[in-house]
């Protein structure tokens, strides 16, 4: 079992959700496999993964579950082997599909994790997020920047009335810290959720952080 | 009107805010251009939605996905332009 007597004063108004919340994470690819190893130290026991794809040589600078050995082999399956290894009394659920707009759930989902890699498939997470009424924690990364917020079906605008107008670019170069920092800032902002504490959150607000000039700023929705 | 750069594209420009006068989109953006020294122009692609940024400078053309909010809305959401704030963003979108 996980000993997370190192910060289990610092989630005590939340450790009954770290037992019981159903934490879909969608791509476990850069941001997904750091969400997902966060997610698992932190001790939340019930995660649903979506990833269609193989794991890839590029993936192995930033997709931190993954090793050489992993090359060609399916993302949600190694995924889930590796955060049993962390902790093995959790539940993980995973499916190698790609999801889309029409996929349902068989049980309630308390938070969805947007980790993929394009706009489209993160207006579609929107749209389930918005039909289900579950927050979504956004985030996306390119070359030393990165950009998360907090959508909250009744609270916040949906994700499509922030970025519509945005198309992403194919094939980016990513420095590894900036997904990092990305990954981690979500897996914050899923515990202040959790904890209802909306001012500290990246609701109505965006922060968009470049690490290359150091800047953090957050912008009002 | 207050213009706003975020993310990637103030470092393109050179600048992290401006003031100009407010007038219609092609008017900003043609004083922005005379502020910041670089002839810089907006395009909404109707037949996708898409707006983008066309960045002129020495000779060379770059173009860049941009959104664009006017006082916190984004302005394909919106009926017309108001005095106020123009935020010109430039997200990223990679996982």
């Amino acid at each position: 079992m996980l000993d997370i007597s190192r910060h289990i004063n610092l989630v005590k108004n939340i450790l009954d959700k770290l037992n019981y919340s159903r934490i879909l994470v969608v791509g476990a690819g850069g941001l997904g496999t750091v969400v997902l190893e966060n997610l698992v130290r932190l001790g939340f026991k019930n995660i649903i993964i979506y990833d269609y794809k193989e794991i890839d040589p590029p993936d192995l600078n930033r997709q931190i579950l993954y090793d050489s050995e992993d090359i060609g082999k399916i993302k949600v399956s190694i995924s889930k082997e590796k955060l049993l290894n962390i902790n093995p009394l959790c539940n993980i659920e995973v499916f190698n599909e790609q999801i889309n707009k029409n996929t349902n759930f068989d049980q309630e989902i308390d938070l969805i994790f947007d980790c993929v890699d394009n706009i489209e498939t993160k207006f579609i997470l929107d749209e389930i997020a918005q039909k289900f009424k579950i927050p979504l924690i956004h985030a996306a990364v390119e070359e030393f920047r990165g950009q998360i917020t907090v959508i909250y079906p009744g609270k916040t605008k949906t994700l499509r009335d922030i970025f519509l107008g945005y198309t992403s670019r194919q094939c980016i170069q990513v420095l590894p810290p900036s997904v990092f920092i990305a990954a981690s800032l979500q897996v914050s902002e899923a515990i202040k959720i959790l904890s209802n504490d909306f001012e500290n959150s990246l609701i109505n607000k965006i922060l968009f952080f470049d690490i290359l000039h150091n800047e953090f700023e957050i912008i009002n929705l | 009107m207050k213009i706003n750069f975020v993310g990637g594209i103030r470092y393109l420009i050179g600048k992290k805010e401006l003031e100009v006068d407010f007038g219609t989109l092609d008017d900003i953006f043609n004083s922005i251009s005379t502020k910041i020294g670089k002839k810089i122009e907006f395009i909404l692609e109707k037949e996708t939605n898409k707006t983008f940024i066309i960045l002129k400078e020495n000779g060379k053309e770059m173009r860049f996905s941009v959104v664009i909010h006017n006082n916190g809305e984004n302005i394909l959401k919106k009926e017309k332009l108001e005095d106020g704030e123009l935020s010109i963003i430039m997200p990223v979108g990679g996982g």
